[in-house]
């Protein structure tokens, strides 16, 4: 029976690595965007969400607050916390340029008639290429050719940035949707990664229990108790570019306990499902996946009895890692 | 009989000429009605705008029943007699209706809720431009991929995330429809629950790129329509069979759009009208056909379109180039009339039998005879 079970579970494994390696993956080689440097913000907790880290049940804004108006329920929704799917870019010149061939699907325009639905995106050309793959660029500051052909060629001309917005002089952001898979791809991946030398940095972990969070001691040599049972993992984990131009991101997650690998996972892609986007192959929508802190939930887990050894690593697109080895004790 | 033959040709040219005239004279009186009385748009009054901004009580016009205007350099409030309530500098995220008035905050990631009536303001804790449709309020998050409902003292309602970018939607009382770009259109309740999907390229038609260019739903959620893929691009509608929606017309487009377009349903949910590359796509449910209307500067993609159910079948349009604006008004398939505006108008509204244009400078409005 349990030789059975084992053949079965051999067989799942193999046909999974099948159907992983036979997944159609765009060739990065086939792409190509000019850039003075880029953050890829994909699987990234929102910005205003990873700003407001105090107690998200009361008012973020202070004064002039309704009593009757819910807060924690705004922060909790996937309107609040989300992770993000682009990749911002810096441009070198203000012709912004195609990434590869492909024909027009989308275009919009922040110029519509006032008090329509709102395109908080911003401009936008979003283009069709024939395997499959939609490239989007966009932003506010982001203007598309007003003589935008149908069909444009790799290198062509998409649209210009001015820099008007005041944020990032002449930014504009990509993301890269493949329609046959129903995944959005991190478009790091589209681009050679050179320059960062400076690891990722693990801000927090947790253990996120019923009665509350376990977080490491401040002193690291001294080994605190938890109880026995089963926890949520969390990290909160950035990546901020070594110099300018250089590309950042966080793009691995590995969680080992006791010499066991207990969870492993890129952020090379982002599956379209009909409650949301799913980070990491963990569920939807991704508001599921941070907590109010910016924390990645990384799944449940049961800690027996006895003294543990965690650690949490995490990579970047260079290759970079750094590690957090966590000594503790269930009791 | 040689000479007989060239005696004729003369004739001919006459004949061929008044088939041609009467053709076009047939064409012009089937395409365009003629006005009765009762249906006539005729200029009502001008309310001008002012130059400053500083009026900042919207309470100020709840004397009267305030109206809601908004163009490209202002938004704000009117009474009927005209007496300014309102007037703000227009930016990017602002959605008003007669009774609510949404202002995002980009600095510091909030959207501000005043109620018309009351004046009282509530902060909403979201980063994201607003939307108002069928009085009710959303939400749309700045990566454009998900949307949460506010209730009208600004409590959340529900929140809801898409897997790809939100390209068209549409609002009824009781289902909200989303046309993304996947191809996809998704129907939310007023849960925040999805309720169901229709995705045209699985089953119905065939298109080389999927993506929803237009979406709209009946009031009564009975009819959905809409512009969908390129390659060839349709216009669809779908009826509620049995709790589900299944193809009940489609129309292969001649010319493509790219960008999202106008469609909405009649008041009373039997005709829609849509704006598409080739002019406009009128559908009847009664008669479960579509026509082109090739209304002048209705076609082409230079030119963008707003579509507002009137009362019962009738539709207003502005339609909007970089040089001139003009306002259509339909009636069951035909143009009744159109006429310039200003050539910065920016939205139309409507309100018992009155349409008002917002310019930069005045809002105009006119009498729409209701038959």
């Amino acid at each position: 029976m349990k030789k059975m079970f084992l053949k079965r579970k051999l067989l799942f494994l193999v046909i999974f690595s099948l159907l992983c390696i036979s997944t159609p993956m765009a060739q990065p080689s086939q792409w190509s965007f000019d850039s003075a440097g880029m953050t890829a913000e994909f699987g990234e907790p929102s910005l205003f969400f990873r700003e407001s880290e105090t107690d998200q049940a009361s008012s973020p804004m202070g004064t002039g607050v309704q009593d009757a108006i819910d807060y924690s329920a705004f922060m909790a929704s996937a309107g609040a916390r989300y992770l993000r799917s682009e990749m911002s870019v810096s441009a070198p010149t203000p012709s912004i340029r195609a990434g590869k061939e492909g024909e027009v699907l989308f275009l919009q325009s922040q110029a519509g008639f006032a008090n329509s639905f709102p395109t908080p995106a911003g401009n936008l050309v979003a283009l069709a290429h024939d395997d499959k793959f939609v490239s989007i660029y966009s932003g506010h500051d982001f203007v598309p050719d007003s003589a935008l052909k149908d069909k444009i060629g790799k290198g062509e001309r998409v649209g210009t940035v001015d820099g008007k917005s005041g944020s990032a002089a002449g930014s504009y952001a990509v993301q890269i949707y493949d329609g046959e898979s129903g995944v959005w791809v991190n478009p790091a991946f589209f681009v050679q990664v050179a320059g960062d030398k400076k690891p990722p940095l693990i801000e927090q972990v947790a253990l996120l229990g019923k009665d509350g969070e376990f977080l490491p001691p401040v002193k690291k040599k001294e080994i605190a108790s938890t109880l026995q049972g089963t926890y949520t993992l969390a990290a909160r984990i950035v990546d901020l570019p070594s110099r300018p131009g250089a590309i950042s991101g966080v793009f691995r997650l590995k969680v080992v306990l006791d010499g066991q690998v207990l969870f492993d996972k890129k952020m090379d892609a982002a599956r379209a499902t009909a409650q949301g986007l799913s980070f990491l192959d963990l569920g939807a929508p991704s508001s599921s996946v941070i907590d109010g802190r910016g924390r990645f939930l990384l799944g449940d887990y049961f800690f027996a009895r006895g003294v543990h050894n965690l650690e949490f690593l995490a990579y970047d697109f260079a290759g970079n890692v750094s590690n957090f080895l966590w000594k503790f004790k269930a009791e | 009989m040689e000479s007989n033959v060239r005696s004729k040709r003369p004739h001919n040219y006459v004949s061929a000429g008044l088939i041609l005239l009467c053709s076009a004279l047939a064409y012009v009186f089937l395409s365009t009605q003629l006005l009765s009385h009762a249906e006539r748009v005729s200029p009502a009054d001008t309310i001008r705008l002012p130059d400053a901004f500083g009026a900042t009580d919207a309470g100020g016009v709840a004397g009267g029943s305030p109206h809601a205007f908004a163009n490209n350099v202002s938004y704000g409030y009117y009474s009927e007699d005209g007496t300014i309530g309102l007037i703000k500098a227009m930016r990017a995220g602002v959605a008003l209706d007669d009774e609510h008035l949404l202002e995002s905050d980009p600095a510091n990631g909030i959207v501000r809720l005043t109620s018309v009536k009351t004046g009282a303001t509530a902060i909403i804790p979201l980063d994201g431009f607003p939307f108002i449709g069928e009085k009710r309020l959303f939400i749309v998050r700045p990566d454009q991929k998900a949307i949460t409902e506010i209730d009208g003292s600004g409590r959340f309602l529900w929140s809801h995330e898409f897997g790809t970018l939100i390209t068209a939607c549409s609002i009824s009382r009781t289902l909200t429809v989303w046309g993304l770009l996947d191809g996809s259109v998704q129907f939310v309740d007023q849960k925040g629950l999805l309720v169901g999907d229709i995705q045209p390229g699985s089953r119905d038609v065939s298109s080389l790129y999927s993506c929803v260019y237009g979406a709209a739903i009946s009031g009564d959620a009975k009819l959905v329509a809409m512009i969908y893929g390129l390659e060839p691009q349709y216009f669809l509608v779908y009826g509620k069979n049995n709790g589900v929606y299944t193809l009940a017309h489609k129309r292969k487009l001649a010319e493509p759009v790219r960008s999202a377009q106008a469609i909405a349903f009649s008041e009373d949910g039997t005709s829609v009208l849509a704006r598409s590359a080739g002019g406009f796509i009128y559908y009847d449910e009664g008669k479960k056909k579509s026509t082109i209307i090739q209304a002048r500067y209705s076609q082409g993609s230079r030119t963008t379109a707003k579509i507002l159910p009137m009362h019962k079948d009738m539709f207003a349009s502005l339609l909007s180039d970089k040089e001139k604006s003009l306002v259509a008004v339909f009636r069951k398939g035909s143009l009744l009339a159109m006429f310039p505006v200003a050539n910065d108008a920016a939205d139309i509204s409507y309100h018992d039998g009155i349409l008002a244009v917002a310019g930069s400078r005045a809002v105009t409005r006119f009498k729409v005879g209701e038959k």
